[in-house]
């Protein structure tokens, strides 16, 4: 993998960079503030950016994609941007250690965000109003957990969806009640 | 057995009443959608976002309607089979069970199909822009602001001789002096743009696809049933005859078979060498990236 022409720097701008700058453009940190960092001027962040998304589109294995996502969730332990974070994202430290540790929550919190999408809200703006964990720091711990399902077996899985499933029905229940109701509720067999 | 035939036909108009009343309900969500559609996409941002939150709500209401249904066939369909079908000490009590379970499962299955083409239909309307005129009006945007950029050291009107889709170093060509141009938002959307005009442009080779891919499934479904329709049968003329059929009806679908992956890959090509038409400048990275296309889809 290592001798994968894709997987070459860009303008000096490794794959770990770029990862680790979209972890934290992600999270509200300014695009002048992350060039800063890497030491670029933004015409060059942009010449990067740009051929990275082409390298993905050009790469049929999906290597490069795949090892980005790796990258993603190891942007706190960038030597340059780890540090980095937005002057407003005071995110809940408490909310956001145990979306990192515990699973249950975790995926609690992924079926009230796709409750809320299908309820017409938005799902990540509701998450950071009411746990104060911004989208760039859920898909950053998504990528870590999405790590340890790869290692489980289908059983923990099917029973961390089906309780994902659960978490989402209670969730559609509640938007639904505040919404005052689904388009068929009236309609009895 | 006579009441249990009563209660059956009753459940099955039941479930017929159901089924038109939702969707009924669901053309109407639906129609809604269409008409809303339209403004909250003209006053939307770039990316679309307040009509992503409202395309995901109607899906989620269509959804909910799905889910009803399924509710009714678990709690109200398959627990009455499941009750009656092994009963079959009299004749015909069992196959009428089973009958009366295949027909309101395909009644629900046909209700699905429909529900989901009217879903895709109302959505692919509400989405349709005629990408010719967005490109263009997009292009003639940007070589109308390059026109006004200036250097900021000596004032010189900057030499933009080409389409950037992004934030570059331009040099003044009277001081020498890097300047920072910034392209600008259509000249960030173009290459979208571009992709869905190439789409839209190739849409009759992908629509003969489908065609294709759809004809090959109804001929498997026919040989299928005549399949099925030999298990009791005893006439060897009706057998042989049926058997001709199917024999035929396996021909017509290795045309298919074949012809849907070559359309496939002439519905890329095609998009590809409109992209290459539209953008000239990016045909290497469009080579590169139909190969690895054309890769993933083999």
């Amino acid at each position: 993998m290592t001798n994968n022409p894709l997987l070459e720097p860009i303008h000096g701008i490794s794959l770990y960079d770029y990862s680790a700058a979209n972890a934290r453009l992600a999270n509200n940190v300014p695009v002048e503030d992350v060039c800063k960092a890497l030491g670029i001027e933004q015409p060059v962040w942009e010449e990067v950016n740009d051929l990275w998304v082409k390298r993905m589109q050009e790469d049929g294995e999906f290597v490069v994609a795949t090892q980005m996502g790796n990258y993603f969730a190891q942007a706190d332990q960038h030597p340059k941007l780890g540090s980095l974070k937005a002057a407003a994202a005071a995110a809940d430290q408490g909310n956001l250690q145990q979306l990192a540790a515990d699973r249950y929550f975790y995926e609690e919190l992924n079926g009230a965000r796709e409750a809320a999408y299908e309820a017409g809200l938005d799902g990540a703006q509701w998450i950071l109003e009411n746990y104060g964990i911004s989208l760039g720091d859920f898909q950053q711990v998504a990528m870590q957990w999405s790590q340890v399902m790869q290692q489980e077996g289908y059983e923990t899985m099917n029973q961390y969806l089906q309780y994902r499933q659960e978490k989402k029905d209670e969730y559609a229940a509640r938007f639904a009640e505040e919404q005052g109701g689904n388009v068929a509720d009236d309609i009895e067999f | 057995m006579q009441e249990l035939q009563q209660h059956l036909e009753a459940t099955e108009q039941r479930l017929d009443a159901f089924l038109v009343k939702l969707t009924q309900r669901a053309q109407e969500l639906l129609n809604g959608f269409e008409q809303e559609a339209v403004n909250i996409r003209r006053n939307d941002t770039i990316y679309g976002q307040a009509y992503s939150r409202f395309l995901a709500a109607t899906r989620g209401q269509v959804q909910k309607l799905r889910e009803k249904v399924k509710e009714v066939e678990e709690t109200q369909i398959m627990p009455v089979f499941y009750r009656h079908c092994t009963q079959s000490s009299l004749a015909g009590f069992s196959s009428m069970v089973y009958e009366w379970r295949n027909r309101c499962q395909a009644k629900i299955l046909q209700w699905e199909e429909q529900l989901y083409a009217s879903e895709s239909a109302a959505i692919e309307r509400a989405e349709w822009q005629d990408y010719e005129t967005v490109f263009q009006s997009h292009l003639q945007q940007y070589h109308a602001e390059k026109e006004k950029v200036y250097c900021k050291q000596c004032g010189a009107k900057l030499a933009i001789n080409q389409v950037y889709y992004y934030t570059v170093y331009i040099t003044c060509t009277f001081c020498q002096t890097q300047n920072i141009f910034n392209p600008g938002t259509s000249a960030r959307q173009l290459e979208d743009t571009a992709r869905k005009l190439a789409e839209q442009r190739s849409r009759p080779v992908l629509e003969q696809q489908q065609f294709y891919q759809q004809r090959e499934r109804d001929l498997y479904m026919q040989a299928h049933e005549l399949q099925l329709s030999l298990i009791h049968e005893k006439n060897n003329q009706i057998i042989k005859e049926k058997q001709q059929a199917i024999a035929r009806l396996e021909e017509q679908r290795q045309e298919a078979v074949v012809k849907a992956p070559q359309l496939m890959e002439e519905y890329h090509r095609s998009v590809f060498d409109e992209l290459n038409n539209l953008l000239p400048d990016l045909r290497e990275h469009h080579e590169k990236f139909y190969r690895a296309i054309t890769t993933h889809y083999q």
